[in-house]
């Protein structure tokens, strides 16, 4: 079986998605999409693997004033945050964004295994090979006027790849 | 920490009594927190548990607190990111009560929650909280 087989774009669709609701749900608030470049000044990075049937990895990066204003609206209030809150509200989110993506890859991506977060203070190396995956996007958004960087990769067996493949 | 904060604070928001939250960053810390509330004898009423937390995962910290025995009869609520991740299956057949979907609303964390936690705490409690 494929992980679910669809076109880049509702791949990108499904990113958004799941984004948004992560915002909404979570933060209440909006989140825009902003386009395909990076976000500039990356300070803190978090990233999700997946293992198993299919091999995939999921990143987050923000610079740390975007980061800063994560941690205060995941917890309700400003302050004057330790290095060690807002890392963990980064990794948060990435976990919250790839376990939601990850519910929408189908059959195959359920019996892989989510990873928990690795911070970086930098920009997290990649995992995975990205010129041998089936999929390689990235995509910046933007909440209360601050952006930050989603990257995304896939990796299934041979033979079971979907037609989309894109790496931007 | 930031998870175990929202949580706490959504319970705090959903009209519960809620005397206490212990925390803890991981099924390790758990395991001793309880162990912690067993000596000190203070009742907990409620575990929210991480699927995925660094040391000792979810699952391995429910399976744990059984084998060890520790707050019995307590309900325990998984959270995860992976709403498909097969270990929510088997901890629910381990014995957890429920599981929450990160992200969640407070409605539902609120509407969970109620359904296991009994009327009116007879005693100051505790909820314990073990988050990566």
């Amino acid at each position: 079986m494929k992980a679910r087989d669809c076109t880049q774009d509702q791949r990108i669709w499904q990113i958004d998605e799941v984004v948004a609701d992560v915002f909404q749900m979570m933060l209440r608030q909006s989140c825009e999409v902003v386009g395909d470049a990076a976000a500039s000044g990356i300070d803190i990075s978090a990233m999700v693997l997946l293992s198993g049937p299919i091999e995939a990895q999921c990143r987050v990066e923000f610079p740390h004033p975007t980061a800063k204003k994560l941690a205060n609206a995941l917890l309700g209030c400003e302050g004057i945050w330790e290095d060690a809150i807002i890392d963990d509200a980064v990794g948060e989110l990435c976990n919250m964004i790839a376990g939601g993506w990850k519910s929408k890859l189908g059959a195959m991506a359920s019996a892989s295994d989510l990873s928990v977060p690795v911070i970086s203070r930098s920009r997290a190396p990649d995992r995975i090979p990205l010129n041998g995956c089936s999929l390689s996007m990235r995509r910046t958004y933007a909440f209360d006027n601050s952006p930050f960087t989603v990257s995304l990769a896939i990796r299934e067996p041979l033979g079971n790849r979907s037609s989309a493949r894109s790496t931007k | 920490m930031v998870m175990r904060s929202i949580l706490e604070s959504a319970l705090r928001h959903s009209g519960l009594d809620l005397a206490e939250a212990l925390h803890a960053a991981n099924g390790m810390e758990g395991l001793a927190a309880l162990e912690e509330s067993a000596a000190k004898i203070l009742p907990i009423d409620l575990i929210l548990c991480d699927m995925h937390m660094p040391v000792l995962n979810g699952l391995d910290f429910l399976l744990e607190k059984q084998r060890r025995n520790l707050a019995p009869g307590v309900p325990v609520v998984m959270i995860t990111a992976d709403a498909s991740d097969p270990q929510v299956l088997d901890a629910v057949a381990a014995g957890a009560q429920g599981a929450i979907s990160k992200p969640f609303t407070l409605e539902r964390i609120k509407t969970c929650v109620a359904s296991l936690l009994p009327p009116v705490a007879p005693a100051p409690s505790a909820a314990a909280a073990a988050h990566e």
